[in-house]
């Protein structure tokens, strides 16, 4: 995992994982349950009150302002794959690729 | 392809597939039960459950966001009790295998193999002639998968059903897959890091 997204974190249905809702380029929200392990909170969440959080995500692609990040599950409206701005991340990657493998 | 309980093991060894804590005893011996099949190992039920709670509510896929949060909200965390949970007929809860699976794609015998490891979670016929389904629309794992199985319990018998800790639920059955599926980008970025290390930036 290489990157933290923004996130809203919430109770998961179990103690190991957290629910966790982020928001795609477009504007439409995505939501899934990601183990305590890759989610950094501020905060301990609750029910009825959701605490900011970071979602360690890997970077798929790169384009402009935005970028396809793979998330550690599959999320309910859009799989393991979503679009994100780069004002979602803790550190903006930089747009310059650096090598291909 | 299926793996044998010997090419599982081979796996183990060689760390292709991960189970953690190790099923044990490998091989069967006097007085302890193996959790070896022919060509499956059981997984065992963890501590915990999550209990839906009933409501008005309608559950709508294609209502974008939150979706994983309303599920939180509408059920409750239940660690299994020493004495067990007793599972009513047409219950529906959500458990967790006791072991963390892990299948790792980019291990070197699999880029050496092209291929990869996946598997399935599939029930066991001594629960199931209970009436327990302990899944029952999402056996697969996915090759780079890490982590505890989420079971979908549902009681379909005519009795109550005990759960408890540690008891053995559910089967793990894993599969060769044939070439190396796209599980991380072929690209790597200025600043990216990865667990041996930054790439650059």
């Amino acid at each position: 995992m290489k990157y933290d997204i923004r996130c809203q974190v919430f109770p998961g249905q179990f103690s190991s994982e957290y629910s966790v809702e982020g928001q795609q380029s477009s504007g439409d929200l995505f939501s899934l349950f990601a183990p305590v392990g890759l989610v950094e909170v501020d905060g301990v969440p609750t029910r009825d009150h959701p605490v900011e959080g970071w979602l360690k995500v890997q970077i798929w692609d790169l384009a402009g302002s935005k970028a396809v990040v793979q998330l550690p599950r599959e999320s309910f409206e859009s799989g393991r794959f979503v679009t994100v701005g780069l004002n979602q991340f803790k550190t903006p990657p930089q747009t310059v690729e650096l090598a291909e493998k | 392809m299926i793996l044998s309980n010997v090419e599982m093991q081979r796996a183990m060894e060689e760390g292709r597939l991960v189970i953690s804590p190790t099923p044990e005893p490998l091989r069967p011996m006097e007085g302890r039960k193996c959790p070896y099949d022919t060509h499956s190992v059981n997984l065992m039920l963890g501590d915990e459950i999550s209990i839906p709670e009933p409501g008005p509510y309608i559950f709508d896929l294609l209502e974008t966001g939150s979706l994983s949060m309303f599920l939180s909200r509408n059920s409750r965390k239940l660690t299994i009790p020493p004495e067990g949970f007793a599972l009513k007929p047409s219950q529906f809860v959500l458990g967790l295998t006791l072991e963390t699976i892990s299948l790792p794609v980019n291990h070197a015998w699999n880029k050496e193999n092209n291929t990869c490891l996946a598997a399935r979670v599939e029930g066991r016929s001594s629960v199931a002639r209970c009436g327990i389904l302990v899944h029952f629309t999402a056996p697969t794992i996915h090759p780079g998968f890490e982590g505890t199985i989420t079971l979908e319990i549902i009681n379909l018998g005519p009795a109550k059903f005990m759960l408890r800790r540690g008891m053995p639920i559910a089967q793990l059955i894993v599969e060769e897959v044939k070439g190396i599926p796209f599980e991380r980008s072929d690209r790597t970025f200025v600043g990216q890091t990865a667990p041996e290390g930054r790439t650059g930036g």
